[in-house]
């Protein structure tokens, strides 16, 4: 083996060369490893309502059939009913601030589908998502989307789009042209009523309309009649409901059907009534809750159809149980009777309305079966067990329905087939075909808010018999030891009959995903994930993001909301909670979700004790009222002494309070110019970045302060800064980078866009020189060397977009260079997750001139105002992921390689290499080439033996 | 052939070893053909000895011997510095990077000194008398200096290259992260 310091010093000299020529390609993703070392969860969220979701043929011929939805992300998607994939995903125009109702109809041609949305009604391709056409509305919000159901002019003309819209006090209805999206005509309804729901019949457009009363704040529910044709207001009425409904959502309106009905339940539950739109008559109904049980919820399930049986169904739901009744209407009378009732089942179900010509069916989804009944009839035309997935130990509380819909096949023989998608309460939307789940969505991970990667509980038997053999006296280690290696004998014939299978596995499995292979070396990580309904979840990493558990933490414990939570992992295998309200603490298993027991722990204690404790430890927290920092000691754990407070500077509020990570190793504690001399860093583990921002003068300050004595090390502001956009900030080893946007209207900022900067921290600013702290091993914050402050060169560049989220790669040692990860702010278009290489950004680029020989061996470019984003930086590729808002990263077994995982609606993980993959064979290395090479060199050297041992006979005897 | 034991007397030499060592004779006897025109059987000896007859020279003196044989040592001695100049314009125009060319060059700079410094009593054997031994000490020692003057010019060329630790980042490595006494946590919701 070379001397190390020759090893070192050919690295010094030759790993900036080698960085600077590889630069752009370290951190880019080579082609042949996309999409199999990462991973990509393309979310919409929940479906917002049964009545948006459903099968439509994605244009006309087309043999089968997508499933089209709209959901409370405001997400129109396509997705494929055979796999659950998404074919295309849309995002609707939507207040981040303020819910936004959206609305998904199927169009009124085959072939396209309508949405409406905030300010838009757009119609979009149904086969690929394309925009068909636009009617923007100028003012006021689109409250409901309907097709017009009338036929008129020649067969397979388009159908045109009625819209209701509410502008403060005029509701308007518009009829669109089906084609184009024009106005074909507008009716301005003044009278002040909130607009609710549109829903037409064959003849008449009807818009039902609500006021709420000022007594008791109930609600009067009114009806408008239109003529289709021009839009002229035929009548309206005002209906007696004002001591009924408390709430416009207890309507329930059945669009677009033969006879289109109201129909509501009555404050206390009592009583079902139902008016038939266009009618002045109310039918009552009393509802039998047999067992007495409070009625929780009634939903009603009506045909979208024109030309299907006015038939619809009325679901309740109890605390324990559920059952329906179908009601049937007479349309020339205008008179509703009830048909039939089914029957009360336990648990919660959902129904689901479909329609096979004028023939009406009902799927019902219980926890254990699925029925399909006809709406004519109460037989049961078909019926399938649900056969369980997951064991009952595992979940804490089994999932039930909570709504579906469902498409119902007639096949010869009189059986039916259903599909039905299904959306449960644990957040997984299911395809349900026949009775067996096809695929599963697990649409709780679009509502992720914190997540943190779980290292798998460590096998610690190896390292407790090591530490006995270690500790006893060398006979008694000895037998010790080889007792083990007899006990380990027992699975060799195990692994001699795996060894054939892995010697092939590593020759001809070429697909395996990188992620798959990377298990051996740290990639098999758990994600934890919580999300903003107080869910969390397990998921492993290195197979895909495949959902482990599933667990509701307000089912452990109500009082708390859990959103938003602080996730951390002291110790491997187990994941600790805390809710933002109570902070309460959980704790939980990592690989079962399952809580720990108070046995485990104890245990979880004994572990998490760190070694030596420093002498003070320092707690700090930013108390968002109080608009302070505060930092404090508690030796007993409960009481708290104050030592510092932090106040930013006058007018400011602090939006952020950013420390080193826990896992933050630096394996380097200087930086080697290019002349061999070396400019140490400022590795204080205590630094604090507080960023605090002024609304009124557009200002954003960075003070860095060390958390220990609060002393400020270092303080940059900004003007002109953009505070409604993010502004992110990372502190990581000896640097730190934030970004902000500047105000395009402020007169202070001298440039438009947005910014990076990027700040290093040195001991000091001669190269060979550590400070006025010298050669000292231990540094005090609170003793007399609390005056050395760090030398701080920092540069700041332009770059092309907002980033609306930092942080940095980890790796095991540190020996890897970092990269910044970042993820560019949009709220309306796919995301993208950059990792800008540290080098590339480095504060000591020369300004104004070019870089010395020195400098270029270092990697330093001359500086340059605009940072490009460099598209082989973005690590998602060519992965189109949506929403993204945050990042993380954890090390791997591999010290090359970071796993980063970024989440929003989309989820994303892969792993990367800031520094290339050096401690990994690449993907181009063939071991079958390297084997035939090794045959080859060995038949050659069989094949020369014999002439050079001639040779080496025939040499003496030709000596003289 | 050890094995066969000690051997008193090595057997008599072929037949070819005796043909090979005995010169044919001035005249075969048998045969009858005349000399080339031109041929002297003794025309060899004829011609030293007129030489030797023309300039009768004086042996030299051992003293002179001697001189001789210091000169020529000194000549040997000064040789390593002669190779100086050559070797540094080499090593200039093979650059400091680590090449193959300049790293045997450098390889060549150790390697030649050392041999030489290892066998300098062989290199001095010829000139080696009764009279030159006390005045071959000096011409010895300024061999080795001379030598290990070469040497330093391949120090400092593996110095230019960057293969000495004689920077601080070279040991950068045994420089320990400050130990911080106290320490700052950020803290949970409390």
């Amino acid at each position: 083996m070379p001397p190390r310091w020759l090893l070192s010093a050919a690295t010094s000299c030759l790993l900036p060369a080698l960085l600077l020529g590889n630069l752009p390609s370290a951190s880019a993703v080579f082609a042949d490893e996309a999409y199999k070392s990462d991973f990509h969860l393309s979310l919409i969220g929940y479906p917002r309502n049964p009545d948006l979701t459903f099968f439509q043929a994605p244009y006309s011929g087309s043999k089968g059939s997508l499933l089209y939805t709209v959901t409370d992300k405001n997400v129109i998607a396509a997705v494929n009913p055979k796999d659950g994939s998404t074919v295309w995903r849309q995002l609707l125009e939507h207040n981040s601030s303020s819910p936004t109702e959206s609305f998904l109809r199927p169009g009124p041609a085959q072939d396209v589908v309508v949405s409406g949305s905030g300010h838009k009604v757009e119609a979009w391709s149904a086969a690929d998502g394309k925009q068909a056409w636009r009617n923007d509305v100028k003012s006021g919000q689109v409250r409901d989307v309907e097709v017009l159901q009338i036929e008129e002019g020649k067969e397979g003309a388009e159908k045109d789009v009625l819209a209701l819209v509410q502008d403060e006090k005029t509701s308007i209805l518009k009829r669109l042209n089906g084609k184009t999206g024009e106005v074909v005509w507008e009716s301005l309804d003044t009278s002040g009523d909130i607009p609710f729901q549109l829903s037409s019949s064959l003849t008449t457009i009807f818009v039902v309309s609500y006021t709420s009363t000022l007594i008791g704040g109930n609600v009067k529910v009114k009806v408008a009649s239109y003529d289709p044709q021009t839009g002229r207001n035929i009548d309206k009425q005002t209906l007696s409901t004002e001591i009924d409904i408390s709430h416009p959502e207890n309507i329930f309106v059945g669009a677009n059907s033969a006879a289109p009905v109201i129909v509501w339940a009555d404050t206390s539950s009592k009583t079902l009534k139902v008016n038939v739109l266009g009618s002045k008559s109310i039918s009552s109904f009393s509802i039998d809750s047999p067992t007495g049980e409070e009625i929780r919820d009634v939903s009603v399930h009506a045909p979208h159809q024109p030309n299907a049986l006015p038939h619809f169904l009325v679901h309740y739901q109890t605390g324990k149980t559920h059952w329906a009744e179908v009601f049937h209407i007479n349309v020339k009378k205008g008179k509703v009777t009830k048909a039939y009732d089914l029957p009360k089942l336990s648990g919660t179900g959902a129904f689901s309305v479909s329609t096979i010509d004028a023939n009406v069916y009902f799927t019902r989804v219980t926890d254990d079966e699925i029925i399909i009944v006809s709406s004519a009839s109460h037989g049961i035309l078909s019926r399938w067990p649900k056969k369980p997935v997951v064991p009952a130990t595992q979940r804490l509380v089994l999932p039930h329905a909570v709504q579906a819909s469902s498409e119902v096949v007639a096949k010869p023989g009189n059986t039916f087939a259903v599909r039905s998608v299904v959306l449960y309460s644990d957040g997984d939307w299911k395809l349900v075909k026949n009775g067996e789940e096809d695929w599963i969505r697990p649409e709780a991970l679009a509502y992720a808010d914190e997540a943190v990667f779980v290292d798998p509980p460590e096998d610690l038997s190896l390292a407790l018999n090591l530490e006995v053999e270690g500790h006893e006296n060398v006979v008694k280690g000895f037998f010790h030891r080889a007792k083990r290696h007899l006990h380990d004998l027992q699975s060799l014939p195990a692994r001699l009959e795996q060894l054939p299978q892995l010697v092939l596995g590593s020759f001809f499995k070429k697909s395996e995903s990188i992620l798959v292979r990377g298990k051996r070396y740290g990639f098999d990580k758990i994600l934890a994930i919580a999300t903003t309904e107080g869910r969390l979840l397990g998921l492993d990493f290195a197979e895909g993001g495949k959902v482990m558990w599933n667990i509701n933490l307000k089912a452990l414990d109500p009082n708390e909301q859990w959103s938003p939570v602080k996730l951390d992992t002291a110790v491997a295998g187990t994941i600790t909670v805390q809710g933002y309200q109570s902070k309460k603490v959980l704790e939980f298993n990592a690989t079962t979700g399952l809580p720990l027991t108070p046995e485990q722990l104890v245990n979880r204690v004994a572990v998490a004790t760190p070694e030596t404790p420093a002498r003070l430890s320092v707690y700090y927290d930013f108390s968002e009222i109080n608009n302070v920092v505060q930092g404090y000691q508690s030796p007993d754990g409960i009481e708290r002494q104050e030592l510092w407070t932090f106040q930013p500077p006058p007018g400011e509020r602090i939006i952020v309070v950013t420390s080193r990570a826990a896992h933050d190793p630096v394996a380097s504690i200087g930086r080697v110019l290019g002349d061999r001399r070396v400019l140490y860093k400022y590795l204080n583990p205590n630094l604090v970045l507080i960023t605090s921002v002024s609304e009124a003068s557009g200002k954003a300050t960075f003070t860095v302060l060390d958390g220990v004595s609060s002393n400020v090390l270092h303080t940059s502001t900004h003007v002109g800064v953009d505070t409604s956009q993010p502004i992110p900030a990372i502190l990581s080893e000896n640097w730190l980078a934030y970004s902000f946007t500047l105000n395009t209207s402020s007169s202070a900022a001298s440039a438009k866009g947005s910014s990076l900067t990027f700040t290093e921290f040195y001991e000091s600013s001669i190269p060979d020189d550590r400070g006025p702290l010298g050669a000292s091993d231990e540094v005090s914050s609170v003793g007399k060397n609390d005056l050395s402050l760090p030398h701080v060169v920092s540069a700041s560049y332009l770059i092309p977009h907002p980033l609306s989220y930092l942080t940095t790669t980890s790796t095991l040692q540190g020996i890897t260079t970092r990269s910044l990860l970042g993820i560019t702010h949009s709220s309306d278009y796919p995301t993208t997750l950059y990792s800008l290489p540290t080098n590339a950004l480095s504060a000591r680029r020369p300004v104004g001139r070019d870089p010395t020989p020195q400098e270029a061996m270092e990697g330093l470019s001359r500086y340059a105002p605009v940072f490009d984003l460099a598209p082989p930086w973005a690590i998602n590729h060519k992965r189109e992921i949506w929403g993204l808002k945050k990042v993380i990263s954890s090390p791997s077994g591999l010290e090359s390689t970071s796993l980063v995982f970024a989440w929003g609606l989309d989820l994303f993980g892969t792993v990367t290499a800031p520094s290339g993959t050096f401690d990994m064979l690449g993907g181009g290395f063939d071991k079958i080439q390297m084997l035939i090479t090794v045959a080859g060199l060995w038949a050659g050297v069989l094949g020369v033996a014999p002439f050079v041992r001639r040779k080496q006979i025939n040499t003496p005897w030709q000596m003289s | 052939m050890a094995s066969q034991g000690p051997n008193p007397l090595p057997p008599p030499p072929p037949q070819w070893v005796l043909d090979m060592n005995s010169t044919p004779g001035s005249k075969p006897k048998t045969a009858n053909i005349p000399d080339p025109p031109g041929f002297s059987a003794s025309g060899g000896s004829k011609k030293t000895a007129s030489s030797k007859q023309a300039t009768p020279r004086k042996a030299p003196t051992t003293e002179e011997m001697d001189t001789l044989k210091v000169k020529k040592a000194w000549e040997i001695a000064l040789g390593p510095a002669k190779q100086i100049p050559m070797n540094a314009i080499g090593m200039y125009m093979s650059g400091n990077s680590l090449q193959i060319f300049s790293i045997m060059m450098v390889f060549m700079l150790f390697k030649t000194p050392i041999q030489s410094i290892m066998n300098v009593q062989g290199a001095f054997q010829r000139f080696e008398t009764e009279g030159t031994k006390s005045r071959l000490l000096l011409v010895k020692i300024v061999y080795v200096l001379m030598n290990i003057l070469l040497m330093g010019l391949g120090i400092y060329k593996v110095n230019a290259m960057g293969l000495l630790p004689t920077t601080r980042s070279d040991w950068l490595a045994w420089e320990a992260q400050r130990d911080y006494l106290e320490r700052a946590y950020p803290a949970l919701w409390r």
